[in-house]
């Protein structure tokens, strides 16, 4: 830790407990979280906001009146700044190019073509062979947008209550292995460019879990205080994580 | 089964956010708050009941409702809990019905004093 000017924080240091937990905690969970979609390639991208919905910029992960104690963490753990920047920066390039590979998706011939085809193919089948199909008749003209998001988030399977889980669950499968077709030939890497990126994104939320994890063993035992905030403390404020 | 309509009280919209508040994205503090779903099992077996319905729908006082409970839990966490709300209402194709109050049978006040449910009754038997 860089220690501003002639302070150094002493032994039970309320500020720096307060780093703790308004701003090493949250952002730990936060982190684990993003790993957890990150692995699985999902961005949580969403074509009605066309951004990441469970992935948000670092500032996202603080509680709003907790601001002030990330800017005094932030002035005397300047490797962070750096790092915090980076993470966002990459969450914007892989929102940015999501953004661009489903707009290429939605605006080509071929993949609308597989769409429809699909649609009819799914509506054809007899519901006697797929027990639990719904109907996809009234969201036929988003059909192509979600099956283009789905792509985007690298999606397997989809929960059994969603209107679109069967169709996803029959011809998932092809979309996937049809990605390169449905590319405008000058378009091309715009797939594997996502994927670069999520992967980019991944590493960098893994290494910053790994560096937060670490500050925090060590601040800890430099300024012996709990990696928890105490209970009595704690039971004043609200609900959630 | 193979069912037309299926009403959504607060309770169960509830259940289905939390249970992804708490595996999808980490809010283990919202963990006490479940109530049925206590493993995959239980969150599996009612999604399965709910795909077995053609439409589902629920009224405005239900978002009311899951407002002021979101509005309980941590503010930096909350519009990912609305994002959730939001992605579970679409991608079960949830329609939305306003109650108006001057549409009700009058006598039917007399239950909404006692329990809101009053609402998905009179819901129920609008013609689809």
């Amino acid at each position: 830790m860089t220690v501003g000017p002639n302070v150094r924080p002493h032994l039970h240091s309320r500020r720096v407990e307060s780093w703790i937990y308004t701003i090493v905690n949250p952002l730990i969970d936060a982190m684990r979280n993003e790993v957890w979609w990150l692995d699985k390639r999902n961005l949580s991208w969403r074509f009605y906001s066309r951004r990441a919905e469970y992935i948000r910029p670092i500032c996202d992960y603080i509680e709003p009146h907790n601001l002030p104690n990330l800017e005094d963490f932030l002035a005397d753990n300047e490797t962070f700044k750096s790092k915090f920047e980076g993470h966002d920066k990459t969450l914007q390039i892989a929102t940015d190019r999501a953004a661009t590979f489903f707009d290429i998706l939605i605006s080509g011939q071929i993949f609308k073509d597989q769409v429809n085809q699909s649609l009819e193919e799914y509506e054809a089948s007899g519901t006697s062979a797929q027990p639990n199909k719904t109907s996809l008749d009234s969201m036929k003209a988003d059909l192509p947008q979600y099956v283009a998001e789905n792509l985007v988030n690298s999606l397997d399977f989809l929960p059994n209550h969603y209107t679109t889980h069967k169709f996803w669950e029959l011809f998932g499968p092809r979309f996937r292995a049809q990605i390169s077709e449905f590319e405008g030939y000058k378009q091309r890497p715009s797939y594997s460019m996502l994927q670069e990126a999520v992967e980019n994104l991944a590493d960098l939320s893994t290494e910053l879990l790994r560096d937060l994890e670490g500050y925090r063993l060590r601040i800890c035992r430099e300024f012996d205080i709990p990696a928890a905030q105490p209970i009595a403390s704690a039971s004043s404020q609200r609900l959630s994580r | 089964m193979n069912r037309r309509l299926l009403v959504l009280d607060t309770g169960p919209v509830q259940e289905l956010v939390n249970y992804q508040a708490v595996h999808n994205l980490g809010f283990q503090g919202l963990r006490t708050g479940l109530k049925f779903f206590r493993d995959k099992e239980g969150y599996v077996r009612f999604a399965r009941f709910i795909a077995a319905f053609h439409q589902k729908t629920t009224t405005t006082s239900v978002i009311v409702e899951l407002h002021r409970w979101i509005q309980k839990t941590d503010k930096a966490g909350q519009p990912r809990i609305w994002s959730l709300v939001y992605d579970e209402f679409r991608g079960m194709g949830m329609q939305e019905e306003a109650i108006k109050l001057l549409e009700m049978p009058k006598i039917w006040l007399v239950d909404m004093a006692r329990r809101t449910a009053v609402y998905f009754v009179w819901l129920n038997n609008r013609p689809y």
